[in-house]
Formats: C-alpha cells, structure tokens, sequence
C-alpha cells in the first residue's frame, strides 16, 4: 500500500440528506489521487479534509498533528488548518487583481511560516506577466495557474485539488497538470488531486484511493486502475491519454524520459517545457521494427504488464518512458503479446498533442 | 423651515446608521440558512412592513416606556429625537434587510470560504470578500433605508411625538401645517420633500439598474 510513512490519516462519517459518507484513508506524503465518478463522494470528502464540512464522526490528522477529533474535543476552524483548496474553477476573488489574489493568503501566513516567495511562484507558474489583470480577463487555463499560485503562496501543509482541470479542453488540461508537477517537485508539497478522469490521475499519482456511492472501493497503484478500465466500454470510462512533461530539442524534438519524441513543435523554441499526450487507442505495438511505414515514432520496448478486459486490453509498454496502449484482446492473442515481450511502440506526429507547460 | 429639514436629514441617517450591522447580520443569515428558525427570523424581521406604522410606534412605547420590559433600561428614551430615528429604523428595516440580503445573495459562498481556507478569520474573510463583492446592494439597502427613514410619519409621531424644534421632523410638520390649515407652508415642506427623497431615490434606482446591468453583461461575456 502506502509507501513511506503516514502523513495523513483520516476517518470521516457523514450524512447529508440521502448521501451517505463513510471513510478512511492513510497517505503518504506525495501526490494521491482521489478517483471515481460524480456523487461518489469526492468533493464531499475534500470538504471535509479543508474543513469546510464538519463530519458527523471521524478523525483527521495531518503532519502528526490533529485537526478534527470532536472525542478529543479538537476541532480545528477552517482558517488555521493550512491545508489549501484549488477548485474547478478557481474561485479567484474577482474584486481584485491577479497580484491581490496571489498575496491574499500570503498575506495571512504568519512569516516564519513562508517559505514560498510568491513573486517567484509566479514566475515560475508564468503568469508575472499579468499582475495587474483582473480575473475575468484570464483565460481558463491563465486562471487556474493563479489558483494555484494563491494556495502555493501560502506555504500550506497540504493542496488539495477539486478537479482542477475539469473545466478545461485537453491542450490546457495537459497544460495545468503538468503545472502541478512541477510545482509538486520544486515545492515538495503534498497534494491530494481529485478527479473523475484516470488520464490526469495518471500522469500525476502514483496512488490512488477509489470511492463509489461514499464509500472507499480500493486503494493501490494508479495502474490497477487501468487494468479496471480494460473491463468497461469505450463510453463509460472514457479517452485514457499518456501525459508527459517534456523539453523542446534544439532539432525541434521534443524529449521525454529517455527518449525523443518527432513531433510538430513549431512556435516552440528549444528549451521549453512542453505538456505532451497521446491517446493510449492512437499508439500501434509492432513485434518487428517496420520498414517502410508513414508513422515517425517507432520506439523499441519492452511489455511490462498486460491486462485484458471485456472491452479492451492495455499493454504497459516501457520504451524509455512508460507508454499505455490501448489494444483488443484480438490483437494481443495475435501477437502473443505478454510481460517480457520486446516489442515496438508506433504512433503518428500528428497522434502527439503538445501545450505549453 | 431649514431646522426642521436638517433634523429629518439627521434623523433618517442616524436611523440608517442604527440599521447597518444588525441589517447585515440578519440578511447574511437568511441568505445562508433555510429553515424553521430562519423562516421565523425572517417574519418577525418583516413584520413592519404588514403592520401600520402607527401600530409599530405604539408597541416601541409599550416595549421603551417607564414600565414596560425595556423602560428600566432606558428612562426617558421616548419623545426625544433619537426616539424617531429609532421608530424610523424598525419601520424599514425590513426593506433594507431585503436589499441586503439581494446583494449578499450574489457572493458565491465558495468565494467566501476560499478566502477563511487561505487563512482569513470570518470577520476579515466578511471584509474583504462578502462586503465588497456585495457592495451595490449594501449600498442600494443604505439608500432605502434612507428614503424610507426620511419619510417616516405614523410610527414617529406616536412613539417620539410632534414637539416643534425637538421632534418635529418633515412629515409631521407638514401634518402640523395642514392641521392648522396653513397650506402654503405645508406645500413648502412638501417640496422639500420631493427633492431630498427624490436625489436618494435615484441614486438608489441607478444603483439597481446599474447592477442589473453589470450582471446581464457578465453572463454574456460568459465570465
């Protein structure tokens, strides 16, 4: 389960109307992810971890020190529990300025307690350049970025993240996840990221903890998750897309993991980061290298785990990076495709999407 | 005819004044809580609007009055100026509570608890995020309850009485000037009337229609 030592531990009952909530979990200190469909209970439980919703039980510990535990008599107000939220759809104060709303919590952080320049976080989330802008003159994927400059600036213990891209198209979905990568990695805070799509998930958890109807289906590793999918259709689970943070290559390919991508980076300079995905149903396994084929990524791997389903099998490809391809169970029993097998990973240019990141 | 208007000027804005923060509070809670208690709230809050004014300033000199439940604690509250901006103040009430609560009704509560999740108090999260955002209908809710203050007739004049150069505002003087059959004067005081509450009320209507406006605009720019 958990790797590392536990750094939150919760237990929440709850009733509100006909929603029944009823669970526990024990994180490490990374990124987990919250995954299920809508009215599984996600958000509800987010609320209660920000302290925005009062359980009518439970417990909840972070860092070693409780928040909520009415049997202990603690009850922490929402203002000090320093666990920051990052909504859908930002929630920026519209009343003030992209730089009012970066200070706002920074602000409220006693100093010792900063350890996060915000003029800095700026800059490195790329959005000094609109200081002075009001909100309603960002762009979707402009404005997420400040949402999660406001929480970061706050130096908090933990983010926690409602959807954060939900509302956005793929281009800046791609853009926004990869956002919270970087900022995972520079700033080492602990983030739990709730969504309904396995794509971010993906690229962002290694873990994942699954609710359905309030209640917790599983917790594990995020690529179990996939293997489930193999077991719904195409319309109930959804695209699934290899997300990666990649680098522009001074030949105009574009890097990630160990291996370079042919892909059309124009209007990108060599240097920059870049979102890059690709549709797990738009990447083709080859058992030979092919010869004369239009596709221009031709990638040698090998197969790590197979999973068969109903509807689809996926194949976890390591080709330098770790590639998910959707496949049929046709197809796999064709090719005698199981863990071990070398294999090569083919998708077109045009399969790859890139955004700034 | 100059003392008779200031001290309607001063009588209506000390009333408003008296209104604001027990205006905000109980608007805030009624916008936020839906149920048994807050429908009982929002009855007796507005109950002066169903009652003759007359009605209310006689009950404020039952409740104040030297024997009645608060008359220990306030001696000789009734017929003094600061009577009639009370009397003014519980009369419309209601209205500005309805204006209030109009206004708060467009802060989206997640806002608010963003800003205590970010690590603001409740009162500083209120100052900050809930006030300013609502701050067209504190204003329009201030302007009404001003106008209405300004106009207060039936509940004053039984609760602090018509004693000319003490508690005579406006209305009662122009009562009084009727009564006596001194027309002209009365008129006087009615136009004066007409342009003090007139300028609010415009101010008050242009607030409104302005933050219609900004809202049609808002949902069509899709922001």
């Amino acid at each position: 389960m958990s790797s590392g030592a536990t750094f939150l531990e919760f237990e929440f009952k709850l009733r509100q109307g006909d929603f029944e909530l009823d669970v526990s979990g024990r994180f490490a200190n990374g990124i987990t992810a919250v995954f299920g469909p809508s009215g599984a209970g996600k958000s509800t439980l987010l609320a209660c971890l920000a302290g925005m919703t009062t359980p009518d039980f439970g417990y909840l510990r972070l860092d070693g020190e409780t928040l909520f535990a009415p049997d202990e008599s603690v009850r922490r107000k929402p203002h000090s529990m320093r666990s920051v939220m990052v909504f859908q759809d930002g929630m920026l104060f519209p009343h003030m300025t992209v730089r009012q709303n970066v200070e706002y919590g920074y602000r409220l952080t006693t100093p010792e307690r900063r350890v996060i320049d915000p003029y800095e976080l700026c800059n490195f989330l790329g959005i000094d350049s609109m200081m002075d802008r009001y909100p309603s003159t960002l762009s979707g994927g402009e404005r997420q970025r400040v949402a999660l400059a406001r929480g970061v600036a706050t130096s908090p213990r933990l983010l926690l993240l409602d959807e954060p891209v939900a509302s956005l198209d793929t281009r800046l979905r791609n853009e926004v996840v990869t956002y919270l990568k970087r900022v995972h990695k520079r700033y080492e805070i602990p983030m739990i990221y709730v969504s309904h799509s396995l794509s971010d998930v993906m690229a962002l958890a290694p873990e994942a903890l699954v609710l359905e109807q309030g209640r917790v289906k599983s917790f594990g590793p995020v690529v179990d998750l996939v293997a489930e999918m193999a077991s719904l259709t195409r319309v109930d689970r959804g695209d699934i897309d290899n997300l990666y943070v990649g680098a522009v290559e001074d030949s105009g390919a574009i890097s990630i993991g160990d291996v370079e991508l042919v892909a059309r980076s124009d209007g990108y300079l060599a240097g920059d980061q870049v979102a890059v995905s690709i549709s797990a149903s738009d990447i083709m396994l080859s058992l030979e290298r092919p010869g004369s084929i239009s596709a221009r990524n031709i990638l040698p791997g090998i197969v790590r785990r197979v999973e068969i389903g109903d509807y689809a099998a996926f194949a976890f490809v390591d080709a330098g990076a770790e590639f998910v391809v959707e496949l049929t169970s046709d197809a796999v029993d064709a090719l005698g495709v199981t863990t071990g097998s070398e294999v090569y990973v083919i998708f077109k240019t045009s399969s790859i999407t890139i955004a700034a990141g | 005819m100059l003392e008779i208007t200031l001290l309607s000027l001063r009588t209506a804005l000390v009333a408003t004044m008296l209104m604001l923060v027990p205006a905000l509070l109980v608007a805030n809670y009624l916008v936020r809580s839906h149920g048994r208690v807050a429908f009982v709230v929002d009855l007796v809050v507005s109950m002066p609007l169903a009652l003759p004014p007359v009605a209310v300033g006689f009950m404020l000199l039952w409740l104040f009055g030297a024997t009645g439940p608060l008359g220990s604690l306030t001696s000789g509250l009734a017929f003094t100026w600061l009577a009639m901006s009370i009397a003014s103040a519980v009369v419309s009430f209601p209205l500005v509570v309805r204006a209030f609560a109009a206004g708060l009704a467009e802060v989206d509560p997640r806002l608010v608890f963003a800003a205590r999740n970010l690590g603001a108090s409740w009162i500083r999260a209120a100052w900050t995020v809930t006030l300013p955002l609502a701050r067209r209908g504190i204003a329009a809710g201030l302007l009404l309850g001003f106008v209405r203050s300004f106009a207060e007739f039936g509940a004053t004049i039984v609760f602090a009485g018509n004693i000319p150069g003490s508690t005579q505002g406006l209305p009662s003087a122009i009562f009084s000037r009727i009564s006596a059959g001194d027309f002209s004067a009365a008129w006087q005081l009615a136009v004066v009337s007409i342009i003090i509450g007139g300028i609010a009320l415009a101010i008050h209507n242009r607030l409104v229609s302005r933050r219609r406006h900004l809202r049609g605009a808002r949902s069509a720019s899709d922001v």
